[in-house]
């Protein structure tokens, strides 16, 4: 039982280390691109992460966040307001996703009660379902990878288009740019209510 | 050209991946399922959020396209 409880432990910290690494690599990235910000954002998660693992701000755990909705509904309608009406990559959006990220951290840090209990063992369903997220997601991340480097060269980036190039003008669009900032508002609000409860 | 028809296709196995879930849902778990259990950890939820967080960061206020880069 000892050396099961042992074998566990080992696995979550592997795992916790797997998801601190891709931060830390994509921040790495983010400076080869040359997006400071960006960079320091995925950087200083990590960062928080190792710093959550030491326990040194355990004491934050158990002061979960729980914003009314009447406080999300007020947050999100600024946020449509400001990203919709405000010049893109404007100051006003700058300062609407920076505060929009750190609520979301501050609601998403603290462990919930339920997550205080060992975490429900992978079943056969979960798993499956698990390796076929995982290798969309890294054949995504490949292609990607492979149309930003093969896009650089004297004829620009139109010969291979990254997603951020195919996607540009669309969100330049209005009805673009109003498509975009519903999903990425309706993602986040999907995003912050899940692992709150057991599967 | 052959940028976009690639990232097509990965849209397309994405919606056929979540019909099939929801099909198959006695051998397949959802996508929801599945972030609930990846996201009962606190590196996984921050990273995912992290991630969420920076594709708005990326789109709406940061430069979106990096400018070609010659003789690189």
């Amino acid at each position: 039982m000892q050396v099961t409880g042992t074998r566990r432990t080992v696995r979550v910290r592997l795992t916790i280390a797997a998801w601190i690494t891709i931060l830390i690599l994509t921040g790495a990235f983010q400076f080869y691109r040359a997006a400071v910000p960006d960079a320091i954002a995925f950087l200083a998660m990590a960062a928080a992460l190792v710093v959550g693992e030491t326990g040194l701000l355990r004491r934050f755990d158990r002061r979960p966040w729980h914003l009314r909705r009447l406080v999300v509904g007020a947050l999100l309608a600024v946020d449509a307001v400001v990203l919709l009406f405000t010049p893109r990559h404007g100051f006003a959006d700058g300062i609407a996703i920076a505060v929009s990220g750190v609520l979301v951290f501050l609601v998403a840090w603290p462990n919930h009660p339920t997550q205080d209990h060992p975490l429900p063992p992978w079943t056969p369903r979960l798993t499956r379902a698990a390796i076929a997220w995982a290798i969309l997601g890294i054949a995504f991340c490949i292609w990607e990878l492979a149309m930003y480097f093969l896009g650089y060269g004297a004829e620009g980036r139109t010969e291979y288009p990254a997603l951020s190039d195919i996607l540009d003008p669309v969100l330049n669009n209005p009805v673009g740019r109003f498509v975009g900032v519903a999903a990425w508002l309706a993602g986040g609000i999907a995003l912050t209510r899940r692992g709150r409860t057991a599967p | 050209m052959i940028g976009t028809i690639g990232f097509a296709i990965e849209g397309i196995a994405i919606v056929a991946l979540v019909l099939w879930s929801y099909r198959e849902q006695h051998r397949f778990a959802t996508f929801g399922e599945l972030l609930d259990r990846v996201m009962s950890t606190r590196a996984a939820r921050i990273c995912i959020l992290t991630f969420w967080w920076w594709l708005g960061w990326h789109f709406f206020v940061a430069q979106t396209v990096d400018p070609a880069i010659v003789g690189r």
